[in-house]
């Protein structure tokens, strides 16, 4: 049971940051690197919140969000200039930025040294310790509630617009709406729902390091969203998916756990490589990233 | 001055050592079509990105309704000027019906907070945006279209579904970059009594256009641009009768 509850956990943290990558690459079409610096600042953020603050795991989570929305307003300043590639650079120099800050910031992170000692998060005065069949409740109820918000916001107007950004900018413009305020809205909404996942991992692990939030991490989330497929719902859930069960299907094979995330990058990349080639849009997904 | 259409007053724009518009000032106003004409390099699209706010004069003014356009495409399409661009650019991905659904202001469901927290208002806003929509496809001819995407769609398809975005956005001034260019003799004319129409309805229409069978059957007066300036301009017979015109498009007679 706690295997399997580990395993639905897994799968609903790389949901929750594939859903929410998703608004930004397959709604606004504006492609990011730095996921994972989202996540690693909304974990260590709900982890100090929760340690030095003593915040219980709700005002955490929300606490976190709130702060990773900064820097959100961060990296979508660039987006509001750079086109394609060259935005691409600049959320891969952010994503670096932020583990180094992780990494060196010793007075706050430990850097390194990792920060160990997060309480089993609280709810409600009651306890939820990471290996309890009410954790994966509380990551379930967190999941959904992200899917929900990320569905609704996907199916509104305000999801419109920011397709109509990803197919021609000046177009949209030209009807009066910013496109600069819109990108800047989904960076919002995206760096804050992957704050979510950081913060269940925080409640998770009991102990956080850098080394968990650098590009390798970023690009093992886009990755998966592009084979999964990204401007819906169920391409992200065919990604996350794939991410939280292929290691458990390599170790039923017989590889060892230590090989296990290798051969997942290899799969991974042939995987890449043959959808690019014969359904460019993703196993489950409606539009094809450029 | 013109209060309550478009004015140009000595409008310039330089690209490096070119100046692409020079000195132009004109009116275009409400209730008529001005067609803006000239050969190809005359500055007319660019005249159009300055009316539109994508660019910015050098020199000049360009004043709608007496206040000067403000920098920003989208600025300027708040205000009611609103464009069709040469190249039509409609979001592809999109359905005919959601595309001028886009164009719709005032709609709630686009900001963050109301599209999460009072879905059903937005729903019932939503249900209002779409019977518009629908209207305004039905207004080009393409009621039937509504639900197929939008790079599905012919090429004279894809002008009209574009003008019906325009007109979704309720704007005053239509800026219209050669509607007529390579779409059917049909669409063609289908395109000249909508703009009469339009104009009708009291809209201030700038038609660019190459097509001059189009031109002498809508345009009530004629701007017409040559080398970036403004060589002749009046009633349509007018400088349909002028030398300019000739001179722009055939060079000097020989003497």
């Amino acid at each position: 049971m706690e295997y399997a509850g580990g395993l639905v956990v897994n799968f609903e943290l790389y949901l929750i940051l594939a859903l929410s990558l998703n608004l930004l690459v397959g709604y606004a079409g504006v492609v990011s690197l730095c996921h994972a610096a989202f996540y690693g600042v909304g974990a260590y953020a709900a982890a100090l919140l929760m340690l030095r603050v003593g915040w219980s795991f709700g005002p955490a989570v929300l606490g976190a969000a709130a702060l990773t929305t900064l820097l959100g307003v961060l990296v979508a300043l660039p987006s509001l200039r750079l086109r394609g590639d060259y935005f691409i650079i600049a959320t891969v120099a952010l994503q670096a930025i932020v583990y180094r800050a992780l990494y060196n910031l010793e007075s706050v992170t430990r850097g390194p040294l990792g920060l160990p000692g997060i309480p089993p998060p609280r709810v409600a005065g009651v306890s939820v310790p990471p290996e309890s069949l009410r954790f994966v409740g509380l990551a379930t109820l967190c999941a959904l509630g992200v899917t929900l918000v990320l569905a609704r916001l996907g199916a509104s107007p305000f999801g419109r617009v920011l397709r109509a950004i990803r197919d021609d900018e000046a177009a949209l413009e030209s009807l009066g709406r910013s496109a600069a305020a819109f990108k800047l809205r989904a960076f919002l909404v995206g760096s804050a729902c992957a704050a979510v996942a950081g913060a269940l991992l925080a409640a998770r692990l009991g102990t956080l390091e850098p080394g968990a939030f650098t590009i390798a991490e970023s690009t093992l989330v886009l990755t998966a969203l592009i084979v999964g497929g990204v401007g819906n719902v169920a391409g992200p859930v065919v990604g996350a998916a794939i991410v939280a069960l292929l290691p458990e299907v390599l170790r039923w094979l017989g590889g060892g756990a230590a090989a296990a995330g290798e051969v997942r990058q290899i799969v991974f990349g042939l995987a890449l490589v043959y959808l690019l080639r014969r359904r460019p849009q993703g196993v489950a997904g409606v539009y094809r990233v450029e | 001055m013109s209060e309550t259409g478009l004015a140009l007053a000595r409008v310039t724009k330089r690209f490096g050592g070119t100046v692409a518009v020079d000195a132009v000032s004109a009116t275009v106003e409400p209730g008529l079509v001005t067609a803006l004409i000239g050969p190809n390099g005359a500055g007319k699209s660019t005249l159009v990105g300055l009316i539109a706010g994508a660019t910015q004069p050098d020199a000049g003014h360009v004043l709608w309704r007496g206040a000067p356009v403000p920098p920003g495409a989208w600025r300027a399409a708040r205000r009611g000027i609103g464009r069709l661009f040469q190249e039509v650019r409609l979001f592809p991905s999109l359905t005919a019906l959601e595309n001028v659904m886009a164009g719709v202001p005032d709609q709630r469901g686009e900001r963050l907070r109301a599209a999460l927290l009072t879905p059903r208002r937005v729903l019932a806003r939503e249900r209002e945006v779409a019977a518009l929509a629908r209207e305004r496809l039905a207004f080009v001819g393409l009621a039937d279209q509504a639900e197929r995407l939008a790079s599905e769609l012919s090429w004279g398809q894809q002008k009209l579904v574009a003008i019906a975005r325009l007109l979704a956005t309720g704007a005053d001034l239509l800026l219209l970059d050669e509607p007529a260019s390579g779409v059917h003799p049909r669409v063609v004319d289908q395109l000249a009594s909508l703009l009469r129409d339009l104009a009708g309805q009291g809209k201030a229409v700038l038609l660019v256009e190459h097509n001059m069978g189009l031109v002498r059957a809508v345009a009530d007066q004629v701007l017409l641009l040559d080398r970036g300036r403004l060589v002749d301009h009046g009633p349509t017979q007018r400088v349909w009768a002028g030398a300019a015109l000739h001179e722009a498009y055939l060079g000097a007679e020989p003497s």
